[in-house]
């Protein structure tokens, strides 16, 4: 370092280390150098104090508003409609394989469509014998089947958030 | 207004960082679950740099106040998702930093409401305890501070009082590396030359 404009540059890099033996060498024969080295290292003492503390009470009143405001349990939970959470849940993945392999497996299908048949003569005999049968009886129960899981999977997801919630 | 008994104070905590970072990270995952009394912990280590970063660039101990408050009570909500990607005061202070900006250019929007309304009317809410008071180092020092722009007093607030590195620096504000190490070095320059002057 043989200049004072390459010394003042050295200081307002924040006096860099590996330039500190030289920057000493140039200011131990430089008198203003060595003032404005000695200026700022005034300086950055000043700069690492507090510039002032918290004021008295202030992490009660921080304490006071957290305690109004919701839980951050609360608040964290995703802004989705539960039907996308519970769609996520891997117990409704599980529900809908199983019971996708239940509805389109012949047997499976066929027990369902009996019981469906037996349940809607038990309690609506006045309905039509082949309804079940026709293919829109069949889509009617499918489209049925499918909300029933959607809803039951709605009221599982939520009733695990409750006990999840009460755990904490 | 006086400071709180200091309990857990930023120059402890650099007395012994690895105990404290143990503590710390102790006290985010208890708060995390909900426990009031180590949030109580984390506001008690970190109030100080939180309001000493909020007063610098605010220039206002009761906006300071509330931009610090509200810091907090916005990391205790958002404390579940804090994934200790980056350090939590890091975290902390870009909420900070966040908040004091926004309300730094609404009071310059008021203050240009009010200069066009009352012309050279003087605003006491602008005045800070630094330019209330005269003649100590700290006091002289917020004076020098205050012709810096915010982003250079956010910058030297950071890196000197805060602590970090110009990397850390550059995260919690989301600027580049050398843009921190500009406004450090125009900074600096500029405070050591007032600085020199100010001298008793």
């Amino acid at each position: 370092m043989t200049d004072c404009n390459t010394f003042v540059s050295w200081l307002d890099q924040g006096s860099p280390d590996p330039e500190r033996a030289a920057a000493a060498a140039h200011a131990a024969g430089c008198a203003s150098c060595a003032e404005r080295w000695r200026v700022d290292r005034s300086l950055e003492r000043a700069l690492r104090a507090a510039p002032e503390a918290a004021p008295v009470g202030f992490t009660d009143r921080v304490m006071a508003r957290v305690g109004r405001g919701p839980s951050p349990l609360a608040t964290a939970a995703p802004a989705m409609p539960w039907w996308i959470r519970a769609a996520m849940e891997p117990v409704t993945a599980l529900a809908l394989v199983a019971s996708g392999a239940l509805a389109w497996s012949s047997h499976g299908w066929a027990a369902l469509v009996t019981a469906g048949h037996t349940l809607l003569h038990l309690h609506a005999p006045w309905l039509p014998s082949s309804l079940a049968l026709t293919a829109t009886g069949t889509l009617g129960l499918q489209v049925a089947a499918a909300s029933l899981l959607a809803l039951s999977s709605g009221a599982l997801y939520r009733a695990v958030g409750r006990l999840a919630a009460r755990g904490h | 207004m006086k400071p709180d008994a200091p309990l857990a104070r930023s120059k402890d905590a650099r007395a012994a960082p690895a105990a404290t970072a143990e503590l710390e990270a102790a006290w985010i995952e208890r708060a995390r679950s909900g426990d009031g009394d180590a949030l109580r912990s984390l506001v008690d280590l970190h109030r100080d740099r939180a309001y000493g970063l909020a007063l610098r660039v605010v220039r206002s101990a009761v906006d300071a106040e509330e931009v610090a408050q509200d810091a907090f009570v916005r990391a205790w909500r958002a404390l579940p998702r804090f994934r200790g990607e980056s350090a939590f005061a890091t975290w902390l202070y870009r909420i900070v930093l966040r908040l004091a900006f926004d309300r730094a250019a609404r009071m310059r929007a008021r203050r240009a409401r009010e200069a066009r309304l009352e012309a050279h009317e003087f605003s006491p809410e602008m005045a800070t305890a630094a330019e209330a008071g005269a003649g100590d180092a700290g006091e002289r020092l917020e004076r020098l501070i205050a012709d810096l722009s915010e982003m250079q007093r956010a910058v030297v607030t950071l890196y000197y009082y805060g602590d970090r590195s110009v990397e850390d620096v550059a995260r919690t504000l989301g600027i580049p590396e050398n843009t921190v190490k500009t406004h450090l070095s125009r900074a600096r320059a500029a405070l050591r030359a007032g600085w020199k002057d100010e001298e008793p």
